[in-house]
């Protein structure tokens, strides 16, 4: 009977290993088709500066998981804001992260890179590529995503450039903001930033 | 007169700061929020009970009143002088060239990069910086060319900071220092370490028999040109970061702080 049970474990235990390796490797191409995509559109000449923001935008508004991110943000106030103040954050964050942060992948077109491994913290994976600039130095770039419990997909929590947390950072500066000036009127200054960004004409490369 | 003066001033600055590290660290403890473990790095926001939760950035930073004053100093000299000079040198000077002070200036920093590496323990990196140094000086004529990046010589920039680090001197408080910008205790005290070994700045081992080794105008102008290198290297980070946050202060200190983070950590 014990020796029954130990096969028992021994296979839930590949099992699992299997299932975790299996969950590695789609994460690993899952950066890596978004890295591709993301260069694809970078680099296609033949649409307008406009259309290739509207399109970065439009792709990167699909890989993040915006919600998330802006509780993660946010941090102590999510829980001391109304409900209509929780929407309205959600919504004008989503706005703002994806015009300020998917037009500058427009640098990314003459780029090149390499998924270097794949780490498992719990229930999220960090997916560690290197980016390498025509005409500067490689560039160690850390995604953090996770399965999406609804839908199965993966979705992006973090980019770490560097070992700079892109939501890291955001989490501190909201905090200072807010702690200065009050929810009310960060969601004020939010939604003026969000106003702007989107009349704002399309990016040039960075030289 | 004035020289000897400001050295001993330099000296007794760096003494206090070195002899109070206890002191800030203590204090320090106070003002901490301590990090959550790598593993629980997301975790915390499953429960959205953020009132309890550890803060996961370690912000450390009692002096911050102080320290946004002398921010919007730094932002004003950076804006109305130092900003417009490094865009000028981008827009007036072919990249090639830039390259090539770029290689000089890092050049010159290659021996304390093996200093600290020896004092770390790390010998590969010391022998991969010496290396650097000797085929760049030599080969690379004074630096100008990295021969040692195109034959991937490999190594990575140490500094005292980390050294610090790595014999266990905590960060200390985070500081805004006048025109040089974004710094925490252990880091401010590591530079002026090297500044005042350095045989090209202070040299107070007196490297070659003598503090000045090098006329002082030179001096002044190799480190003018090393910050105008510096600071033509941040014209995009900064200008991003000038557009997009809502508090720069804020930004420019979470990221410095888990940039410094990072170079200690990740070996």
């Amino acid at each position: 009977m014990k020796n029954i049970l130990r096969i028992f474990a021994l296979i839930a235990f590949l099992s699992s290993n299997n299932a975790w390796a299996d969950d590695s490797k789609q994460a690993g191409e899952y950066i890596n088709n978004i890295n591709t995509k993301i260069i694809a559109i970078a680099s296609n000449k033949n649409v307008s500066d406009i259309k290739r923001r509207d399109q970065l935008i439009s792709f990167i508004d699909g890989i993040v998981d915006s919600d998330w991110i802006a509780k993660f943000v946010l941090a102590k106030h999510y829980r001391s804001s109304t409900d209509v103040q929780k929407e309205q954050f959600k919504n004008l964050y989503r706005q703002f992260l994806i015009n300020t942060y998917a037009p500058k992948f427009n640098s990314f077109g003459d780029q090149r890179f390499e998924v270097k491994g794949v780490t498992n913290q719990d229930k999220y994976y960090v997916v560690k590529c290197v980016f390498y600039p025509k005409n500067s130095a490689n560039v160690l770039v850390d995604f953090r995503i996770r399965k999406n419990p609804d839908s199965a997909d993966f979705k992006v929590l973090d980019i770490v450039i560097e070992g700079v947390s892109l939501i890291e950072t955001q989490r501190s500066e909201f905090g200072s903001a807010i702690a200065a000036s009050g929810l009310d009127k960060f969601l004020v200054d939010l939604d003026e930033r969000v106003k702007k960004l989107k009349s704002a004409p399309a990016i040039s490369k960075t030289k | 007169m004035f020289k000897k003066i400001f050295h001993q001033i330099i000296f007794l600055l760096l003494c206090f700061i070195v002899c109070n590290f206890s002191v800030f660290d203590a204090f320090a403890e106070e003002n901490v929020s301590k990090s959550s473990a790598t593993l629980t790095y997301y975790d915390e926001i499953e429960d959205i009970d953020f009132g309890t939760s550890p803060s996961i950035q370690t912000i450390n930073d009692p002096l911050e009143k102080y320290n946004r004053k002398i921010f919007s100093f730094n932002e004003f000299i950076d804006i109305n002088i130092f900003d417009p000079i490094a865009k000028s040198y981008r827009n007036t000077i072919p990249k090639p060239i830039r390259n090539s002070v770029g290689n000089v200036i890092k050049n010159l920093s290659l021996p304390f990069t093996c200093i600290n590496s020896v004092l770390q323990g790390n010998a590969e990196n010391a022998t991969g910086s010496f290396s650097a140094f000797l085929i760049n000086t030599t080969l690379g004529i004074g630096g100008i060319f990295d021969v040692a990046g195109t034959k991937k010589v490999e190594y990575r920039k140490e500094d005292f900071g980390k050294t610090f680090a790595k014999y266990g001197v905590g960060q200390g408080p985070y500081l805004m220092i006048p025109l040089l910008g974004p710094s925490t205790l252990r880091d401010f005290s590591g530079y002026l370490v090297e500044k005042t070994m350095d045989p090209i700045s202070f040299n107070k081992l007196q490297i070659g028999g003598k503090e000045d080794i090098i006329d002082p105008s030179y001096r002044i102008s190799l480190s003018a040109i090393s910050a105008l290198n510096t600071r033509e290297s941040l014209i995009d980070i900064l200008d991003d970061a000038r557009k997009d946050s809502f508090d720069l202060y804020a930004t420019i200190r979470s990221a410095y702080l888990q940039r410094r983070n990072f170079e200690i950590t990740k070996q």
